[in-house]
């Protein structure tokens, strides 16, 4: 898959920039501060449908405007498509597809595969778990629609179920019948959604075993493992069935029911989700060392843009964000080594081409960036 | 003020209107305005006899200017089915389909804690007591299909089923007259889980 073009109109830095980027290896350079990391971000909401970066559109416009205006066009295997997201304040964004107004972000996720890389995902390992179910949600949403309808759903009765425990809490009683319905729906969406994971991290992490063994300089093994909240209890399952995960889902839901009503929150389902990574069986948040955290987040990259190849059969688009400058000489080179392969189209940031390692030099495009301007520099 | 006093504050009350913005109101003022005077006349009229003559219905709850409504009283319908709405529109939408020959039941509103609605706050109680003279034999839950409408649907469900009333739930779908291959992936997944038996 290769952006073709892509258009920022008010969009952080960028009044106007129309960008026709190379088919290979883009590399935006500039100083802090001059724009780079925004070119990525603009491509992960036109991928996503939101920012990676902000949770609010407002974060997103350009200083003194009201709206701000995203396209692009791709070249896909199927044959050319184009995605528009447009957003102003105090409305619904909007979104394209092939000039059609699609009503949900359901119907544009998907069309642009990303594959984003930044400081923050070399934390994955060790970071939150709220990271780690991030990194399943953007992967599982780009290769289904009903993933993310259905994680939309979830968020929404999740909410909805919250508000109505808190009311309980501060009330001290509930309605049963009340709270059953949505204990149904929660049940009903959420145990769809740990299906689903458990059969991706399945594959994920035959992947991110395959890659990790490639990245690693000693002799370890690195397991991914899904962590499903609702059989933790149960103590897992390898690959749970829709009814095995509804039954733990419903009696952990029976079983927390006290302490949901004392703090008002729902504390049973997907929403507390966590990937498990060892390394040679010892969990790799309590010993990873620094290196080994980001040999695995590596890893976990590696999987997610071949699983993402193989769902889709297209080749996803590399964003590498300033992320080249963190890695040490032997994992820069491995990550080289995926932006050598012709058929990638790969947009790297970096305030230092020296960072880049001479492999890919040959192949790369040079942007300067600045001003709210790219200039090419030959 | 830009204009005079009459005017501004025919706009300011046309803005208050869902759906009509500063400058749409100053539109519609002008408009009305430029009209002939018996035409502002009968407008003002209607919305005054609209507000004053419409009320609910004491069965079904739909909006109507008599009571029972008309569809409640209505000798050709099946007294037998009632279908559950959310609000008074869809009980025109359904019956603009002239298939359904049964009686509605309109909730005014679903359960949505996130705006402070019950199942107290919506004629859910209203619905269990005409359920009580045994007449109905089935309740079509016609809600709509966001999780509100759900969660209203099998709100009532439970409640309804113990009584020994058959319940059903509007089914989803593909459109009619759409081609499949056109059809989003969202809402084929539904249909497909939703697939009967031929």
């Amino acid at each position: 898959m290769i952006v073709q073009s892509l258009v920022l109109k008010n969009f952080r830095n960028y009044g106007g920039l129309e960008f026709q980027p190379a088919p290979g290896l883009s590399v935006l350079f500039g100083p802090n501060g001059a724009g780079k990391t925004n070119i990525l971000e603009a491509l992960v909401v036109l991928a996503l449908t939101r920012s990676n970066r902000a949770a609010r559109d407002e974060e997103l416009v350009s200083m003194g405007q009201e709206a701000y205006y995203l396209r692009t066009s791709i070249e896909r295997s199927e044959g050319p498509g184009k995605v528009e997201v447009a957003w102003e304040k105090g409305r619904r964004k909007q979104f394209k597809c092939n000039g059609a107004v699609v009503p949900s972000a359901a119907g544009v996720v998907g069309r642009l595969l990303v594959v984003f890389f930044g400081p923050d995902e070399l934390q994955i390992a060790k970071g939150a778990p709220a990271m780690r179910r991030r990194y399943l949600d953007i992967i599982l949403s780009q290769v289904s629609p009903t993933y993310l309808h259905n994680l939309t759903q979830y968020a929404r009765i999740l909410g909805q179920r919250n508000k109505l425990l808190r009311s309980a809490s501060e009330a001290g009683g509930v309605d049963l019948a009340h709270l059953k319905v949505w204990d149904d729906q929660l049940v009903e969406v959420g145990s769809w959604l740990v299906r689903r994971r458990a059969e991706a991290v399945a594959r994920l992490a035959d992947e991110a075993r395959a890659a990790h063994a490639e990245l690693a300089s000693e002799k370890e093994t690195l397991s991914v493992t899904y962590d499903p909240a609702v059989l933790r209890k149960a103590g897992g399952l390898a690959t749970p069935s829709r009814e095995e995960i509804r039954a733990a889902f419903f009696s952990e839901l029976e079983r927390l029911r006290p302490a949901e009503l004392a703090r008002g929150v729902s504390l049973a389902g997907p929403h507390r989700d966590d990937l498990l990574l060892g390394l040679n069986g010892a969990d790799l948040r309590d010993f990873g060392s620094q290196g080994q955290t980001r040999t695995a987040a590596l890893a976990l990259k590696f999987a997610e843009l071949s699983f993402l190849r193989q769902e889709t059969g297209e080749e996803p688009v590399m964003l590498l964000d300033d992320v080249l400058s963190e890695l040490d000489e032997s994992r820069r080179q491995a990550l080289a080594g995926l932006l050598e392969d012709d058929r990638r189209q790969a947009f790297v940031t970096t305030t230092d081409e020296a960072f880049l390692p001479a492999t890919v030099a040959a192949r790369s495009t040079y942007y300067r960036v600045g001003g709210g301007r790219l200039v090419q520099e030959e | 003020m830009f204009y005079a006093e009459p005017l501004a504050r025919l706009i300011e009350e046309l803005t208050k209107l869902p759906g009509i913005g500063p400058r749409t109101a100053q539109r519609l003022a002008f408009h009305l305005l430029a009209a002939p005077e018996g035409e502002v006349q009968r407008l003002a009229e209607a919305l005054l006899t609209a507000k004053r003559e419409i009320g609910y219905c004491s069965t079904c709850f739909n909006l109507t200017d008599q009571d029972p409504c008309r569809i409640c009283r209505g000798t050709d319908r099946d007294r037998g089915l009632i279908c559950v709405v959310e609000d008074p529109k869809d009980v025109a939408a359904m019956e603009k389909t002239r298939e359904f020959r049964g009686l509605y039941h309109v909730l005014h509103g679903a359960i949505s804690p996130l705006d402070g609605v019950g199942p107290e706050d919506i004629r859910v109680r209203e619905l269990i007591v005409r359920l009580g003279s045994g007449q109905c034999k089935e309740v079509i839950l016609a809600t709509d299909p966001d999780t509100e409408g759900e969660a209203t649907a099998m709100y009532i469900a439970r409640l309804v089923k113990p009584l020994g009333v058959r319940v059903t739930r509007l089914a989803r779908g593909l459109p009619v007259g759409g081609e499949l291959e056109y059809a989003d992936e969202v809402t084929l997944s539904k249909a497909l889980e939703g697939r009967r038996e031929i």
